[in-house]
């Protein structure tokens, strides 16, 4: 090519400058671009929404306070104020001069005086700088500063005049203005509602200046669309390198979860369904001191709805939200909240010694059912359920099995336990998802049998008492009896079904997640021969010291007939069942495999070889039952010191979410739902998967239902790493710790099945719904009410009558002082009573009160109920007789009790004697039984209490025998 | 069908048979090129990849690690190498063909035009950088830096990948100890790289396109390039899943995938297998075919060749040239060699000496 003008450049400048210009407008869209997807902020959405519903709620509150607005009164005011200022200018004039004249003359003294003041403050330093030099002038400079000090005090007294002065101006001007300013006050009373209204609107409404505050660029200076968010400083995030105070940021959207009012707008401006409980500033739990995540969980300082771990309840709630929210979160969430049914779980991080929970049935069911289903026999949690592994297992001792049961009843049940009693509470090992397949099965055979016959052949001999041997009970007395002395507290039968109330707070309620203590005994022929049952329900402790079971004082005659009545009760089907049938050469295959773990495969034909068919059984039995964790629940021969076969659960709310293997189950990945299909379905990890015997999930199939599963689940994630700081937890003084301690006792020996205690359970109450007098009394005030030492005595021997019309009986739980003193500690420190509590001496009555007493306690007829009644006598209408009262009752309870019995057991036989006056208000004074202490009830009734506690002879305390029930027939070694 | 596409292309992107077939294709482009480097050739091919990629998109397992932000950025390096090394080649052709006939070079005839500071050089960055800028701020916008949960040391990711301009050198850690691949042959390319113009005898090919003037130094410096590392990249992005383990590019990335990996060494191939005795006790004469092999593969090979079938440019270059250009030039090749051993023999190290943290 030939040389071109070397005036041309390679581009042409006009195209260079169409590219730039192109170049341009691109950076210059991309840079809008980029600020808008920075300004767009999906929380901004829900703020401009809550704003635009507040101005409307605003709006329509003003237009009602407008109507309400009294006009001609708002109209007055103002015109009170306008002829103030006008008539009364002239004056104002004059006093704002003299005003103005005497605030001048302070503020020319005052200069004099601060000028002279701070030259002494500085010549102090050269009298002192004299004085160590030991200067030959230094006592005139002295002299001069003590001068000078003089002259600036005159001038501050002077100083101190002139602003006296100037005051009594100020106020007289105020007295002046008085009228003035009284109406102002009006006026603004007047209208401050409007006032508020108003500003709430102006801050919320689209208004230019709102509209401006937002815009892009310029709304970090002072938006009213903006994050509003809690830090919460005593609740720490691990991130691993530090950790880091959490901020929860939900308030962003969620605006009104701490406020009361909003319970009819929809999500997320609505208000928090438990206020008085949770967030609200006068709740236990101030939304500014727990937060919000601590019990949801979450990611708290996202303020977007996918990346702040929602988690929808189902996949139809996904599509929703996917419409509704753009719903589309991200793999990695590391804590996504949990459901709102298992939030209760989560007290755990502050309540971590409680066990029971005022406010949290989920919380409480959860924990009752850990311990019930015994869950901590084989998992580790550390505290509570730590204490309790020590003490109890879960399931009866089997080191003296073959006295109680045969052995093929034993391998019907353990293959298939419900089979036997539908509600059985041992769970079933075999048929599961990972075992049901033919093989599994012949080998299950196998296992089953190989179990029994190990339990069998290291039960040590046990010989039943022997009661009245060879007499047969009463079949309808038995009847009457089991429905009668208690045993529908703890154990179901299909004879007296129960009508659970369906309010919680009534008594008798039962919260049906939690299950019965005792077996249900619709079954019990089945199982047990006539010789063992008597024993048993003659006394428990004899075949078993740490049954639960207690003793609820039998005659021999009374087990006698319990037990023919028990026996009468069969599972039909289940009698006519067979155990699988077990087949040797699957046997020799399973022992074949456990031999070769340890030897080679020809040292392990040989070793089978040489083994029996005892050999084999043994041998497999002890294995499976390592292999099964037996132990963990029942005490068995040979494993007395094996160690717990789960995992540990104490972190498992915060454990790693990736080391939940999901296998091939298509669930959401949180924590709550593995927890939950595990509970539901141990074993359904396997499914699809290649596993050998010794690699499959063990853990047996509960018959847990939703409800149940998700308690639990609420508590198995609610355990964490700690990350509350101690200052932040709920303090363990002195008296929680007793009451925590009572509550444990409680659910030990099951006391709420009875007694309605803290205002809930009495399940048994139910049987009793015609008449609560007829069941066991509730325990209201029952640390203000009994004696410390009369109840510890009780406790250990509960063989006083005190209602002698109740049938249901206080059983003798055998419990040790300790276990009593517990108790009794207890119950003073919930009703916060004094402990030990001290009787004072009673006050004798002087004669004519006496006479007094006698005759308002003739009056009231006291005796017609309150009399010891003899032997034989009816003692339908009978009350607890003044015998033992001082004995029994603190003195100032008594008080309260005669005052109003009603408040203390509703219900309650007992007349109000002293009703009030009012009867709406309980501070009203009481009616006055006419004719005694000139008409004082108050005197009255504290009369008839010393009347009382002087009234009998010696105190009874529970050693003495009454009515005939005693105590002492219990053998001696079971004790 | 479709399956049985996705089943062949899995087979064929088993690290083996890809890093063969990329060796194969390496040498194939040097010696097809006046072929393919014609547009109406190479027009199909470009098409054809682009609708491969399009089919791949439709399999959710490809599409997943295709898609992701931080793997978007390997397609722009694929497709920009490939269309510049073909526009390399192109004009390389051309000027080839144009010298042949006497005629100046393509890059003769531009440069004769005069080229001013303003607007050809300073307007012209400006405007690719106003361009560049615009581009970068959209892509962050559209795809979002791929951030991952808070780190934890307790839980390290199933595999931890390097940077993807990292991902050749990692791949070389699965066949050498880490102070080779991390630390010896890293710094071999950068000597290498500082090294070439002062071994570069070659006066020809400045300024200009041109294949058959430098034929054999271009094939050298590709196969380190294309085939040693942009090919090891795009291995390494697509075909390393969990565990590092190898995932064809249709398969689901199973973080529980295993494989069998039983590797030996060349002293337990020689004194186990063939002398069917067990490993000496000490250390040098267990080791000491290892070492051989090395010594002699490092040390007597250049002096050999150099005397027999490499005289020719022994004379070229003289004694310092050709032994640095050896040295470097063995060092590379001992990379897909060893490879090659691993994949046939599991050879696992020539020389292994885990006592003082020596192995080869």
């Amino acid at each position: 090519m030939a040389q071109t003008n070397p005036n041309e450049t390679v581009y042409k400048s006009r195209d260079l400058s169409k590219w730039f210009a192109i170049g341009s407008i691109l950076l210059f869209v991309a840079v809008v671009w980029g600020v808008l997807q920075d300004f767009d902020r999906e929380w901004k959405r829900y703020q401009r929404q809550w704003q635009r519903l507040n101005v409307a709620l605003g709006e329509r509150k003003l237009s009602e306070a407008l109507v309400a607005l009294d006009r001609s009164k708002l109209e007055g005011l103002k015109k009170k104020i306008a002829d103030f200022d006008t008539s009364k200018a002239q004056s104002l004039e004059g006093l704002d001069a003299k005003i103005k004249g005497k605030q001048d003359k302070v503020f020319k003294i005052t200069q004099t005086y601060q000028n002279l003041k701070a030259k002494l403050d500085a010549d102090l330093f050269l009298v002192d700088v004299a004085l160590a030099k030991r200067s030959a002038n230094a006592a005139k400079i002295k002299n001069d500063w003590m001068n000078l000090e003089r002259e600036v005090l005159k001038l501050k007294d002077q100083v101190t005049l002139a602003e006296a002065d100037r005051d009594n101006a100020l106020q007289e001007k105020r007295g002046y203005l008085l009228e003035k300013t009284t109406t102002e006050k009006d006026l603004a009373a007047l209208v401050s509602e409007k006032n508020r209204l108003e500003k709430i609107i102006a801050k919320n409404e689209q208004s230019l200046g709102n509209l401006l505050r937002n815009a892009p660029l310029v709304d970090f200076v002072s938006p009213t669309l903006k994050i509003n968010q809690i830090i919460l400083p005593h609740l720490k995030d691990d991130y691993f390198f530090n950790k880091v105070p959490r901020v929860d940021r939900c308030m962003t959207c969620h605006a009104n979860a701490d406020k009361a009012g909003f319970e009819d707008l929809p999500q997320p401006f609505t208000s928090h369904p438990k206020l008085n409980l949770m967030l609200s500033e006068e709740s236990p739990h101030p939304v500014q001191k727990v937060g919000c995540t601590v019990c949801h969980s979450g990611i708290p300082q996202s303020a977007d709805f996918s990346l702040a771990g929602h988690v929808p309840k189902d996949p139809a709630q996904w599509a929703e939200w996917e419409d509704k929210y753009n719903f589309n979160p991200p793999k990695h969430i590391p804590t996504p909240m949990i459901p709102t049914a298992m939030t209760e779980g989560k007290c755990i991080q502050c309540h971590a010694q409680e066990v029971t929970l005022r406010d949290a049935p989920t919380f409480n069911a959860g924990m009752r059912m850990i311990e019930r289903y015994g869950c901590y026999n084989c998992h580790k949690f550390a505290g509570h359920f730590e204490k309790l592994s020590f003490e109890k297992k879960t399931g009866p001792t089997l080191k003296t099995l073959a006295s109680k049961l045969d052995q093929d009843w034993v391998r019907k049940f353990i293959w298939d336990p419900q089979s036997y009693r539908p509600s059985s509470l041992m769970p079933r090992f075999w048929k599961n998802h990972n075992n049901s397949d033919p093989e599994s099965l012949e080998r299950g055979a196998v296992e089953v049998e190989s179990i029994s016959h190990y339990l069998f052949k290291k039960s040590v001999p046990y010989q039943p008492l022997k009661l009245a041997s060879g007499a047969v009970g009463n079949v309808a007395r038995g009847k009457e009896l089991v429905g009668s002395v208690g045993c529908l507290a703890c154990h179901a039968i299909a004879d007296f079904p129960r009508v659970n109330p369906k309010d919680p707070t009534v008594m008798g309620y039962k919260d049906e997640r939690i299950p019965m203590v005792g077996p249900e005994l619709n079954q019990m022929g089945s199982k047990v021969t006539q010789d063992w049952l008597v024993s048993w329900v003659y006394n428990p402790k004899h075949y078993w010291d740490n049954s639960g079971m207690p003793s609820l004082k039998l005659t021999e005659t009374e087990a006698l007939d319990i037990a023919a009545y028990l026996l009468t009760k069969r599972n039909v089907e289940f009698d006519s069942a067979t155990p699988p049938e077990p087949k040797d050469e699957m046997r020799d295959q399973i022992v074949k495999t456990y031999l070769m773990a340890v030897m080679t495969q020809k040292a392990a034909g040989l070793k089978l070889a040489s083994m029996s068919l005892e050999d084999k059984k043994l041998f497999l039995g002890e294995k499976l039952i390592g292999h099964y964790g037996c132990y963990a629940c029942h005490a068995i021969d040979g494993f007395e010191n094996a160690p717990k076969i789960g995992a540990e659960l104490t972190y498992e709310g915060s454990k790693d979410l990736s080391k939940f293997a999901f296998e091939n189950v298509h669930a959401q990945h949180t924590r709550s739902e593995w927890v939950y299909t595990k509970i539901r379905t141990p074993r359904i990890w396997d499914v699809g998967k290649k596993r050998d015997f010794e690699g499959k999930t063990r853990m047996p199939q509960f018959n847990f239902n939703h409800k149940q599963a998700e308690a639990i689940t609420a508590i198995v994630v609610g355990y964490e790493n700690k990350n509350v700081d101690d200052e932040a937890v709920h303090k363990i003084d002195g008296r929680y710790e007793k009451i925590i301690a009572g509550h444990r006792m409680l659910n030990r020996h099951n006391c709420s099945s009875c007694h309605f205690v803290e205002n809930r359970g009495g399940d048994v109450l139910a049987h009793f719904s015609e008449d609560v007098t007829n069941g066991p009394p509730n325990l209201n005030t029952q640390g203000l009410k009994t004696r410390t030492e009369w109840l510890h005595a009780f406790l250990l021997n509960p063989n006083v009558m005190i209602r002698p019309w109740l049938k249901i009986r206080m059983p003798q739980f055998y419990m040790t002082d300790a276990e009593s003193m517990a108790y009794t500690a207890y119950f003073a420190a919930f009703d916060k009573s004094p402990y030990p509590y001290v009787l004072e001496p009673a006050r004798m009555l002087t004669s004519s009160e006496l006479v007094q007493v006698e005759g308002m306690f003739k009056d009231l007829a006291c005796l017609s109920c309150h009399a010891v009644r003899k032997p034989g006598e009816d003692v339908s209408a009978a009350a607890p007789h003044f015998a033992n009262v001082k004995a029994r009752l603190k003195d100032p309870w008594v008080l309260q009790w005669l005052e109003n019995p009603q408040a203390i057991m509703p219900g309650t036989r007992m007349p109000t004697l002293w009703p009030l006056m009012d009867e709406e208000d309980p501070k009203s004074a009481r009616i006055a039984v006419p004719g005694y202490f000139g008409d004082d009830a108050k005197k009255q009734i504290e009369a008839m209490r010393n009347y009382i506690y002087q009234y009998g002879g010696e105190p009874l305390f529970p050693n003495h025998r009454i009515n005939g029930v005693s105590g002492s027939s219990v053998p001696s070694a079971a004790r | 069908m479709v399956q049985l596409i996705k089943d062949i292309v899995n087979f064929l992107s088993n690290p083996t048979i890809y890093f063969t077939i990329v060796l194969v294709g390496w040498w194939w482009i040097m010696k097809y090129y006046p072929l393919w480097s014609q547009p109406r050739v190479m027009k199909p091919v470009l098409w054809l990849s682009i609708a491969g990629l399009l089919f791949g998109l439709t399999d959710p397992n490809f599409a997943k690690e295709a898609t992701k932000p931080d793997n978007v950025p390997i397609w722009l390096m694929s497709y920009g190498v490939g269309f510049f090394l073909w526009l390399s080649f192109r004009r390389g052709y051309l000027n080839d063909q144009l010298m042949a006939e006497g005629k100046p070079n393509l890059e003769k005839v531009e440069s004769d035009k005069k080229v001013y500071t303003w607007p050809d050089l300073v307007y012209s960055e400006l405007i690719c950088m106003v361009l560049f800028t615009a581009f970068l701020v959209a892509w962050a916008i559209l795809l979002k830096a791929p951030l991952e949960e808070p780190a934890n040391a307790g839980v390290t990711p199933a595999v931890a990948k390097a940077p993807w301009y990292f991902l050749g050198l990692q791949e070389m850690l699965v066949y050498f100890d880490p102070w080779i691949a991390g630390v010896v042959l890293p710094s071999l390319i950068l000597s290498g790289l500082i090294a070439m113009p002062y071994v570069d005898v070659n006066p020809k090919g400045n300024g200009y396109y041109t294949i058959k003037e430098r034929f054999n130094v271009i094939w050298i410096f590709g196969f380190g390039f294309i085939v040693l590392w942009i090919a090891l990249i795009f291995l390494g992005t697509f075909m390393r899943g969990p565990g590092w383990n190898f995932f064809g590019p249709f398969e689901y990335w199973d973080k529980h995938k295993v494989e069998a990996l039983t590797n030996v060494n060349l002293a337990d191939i020689i004194w186990v297998k063939f002398f069917n005795v067990g490993l000496p006790s000490n250390i040098l004469i267990r080791e000491i075919f290892g070492l051989g092999i090395v010594f002699v593969y490092l040390f007597a090979l250049p002096p050999l060749l150099g005397a027999t079938v490499l005289s020719k440019y022994y004379e070229k270059y003289g004694f310092l040239r050709y032994n640095v250009i050896m040295s470097h030039l063995l060092i590379m090749l001992a990379l897909p060699i060893k490879m090659y051993l691993r994949w046939t023999l599991n050879l696992k190290y020539i020389v292994a000496i885990p006592e003082y943290l020596f192995n080869i």
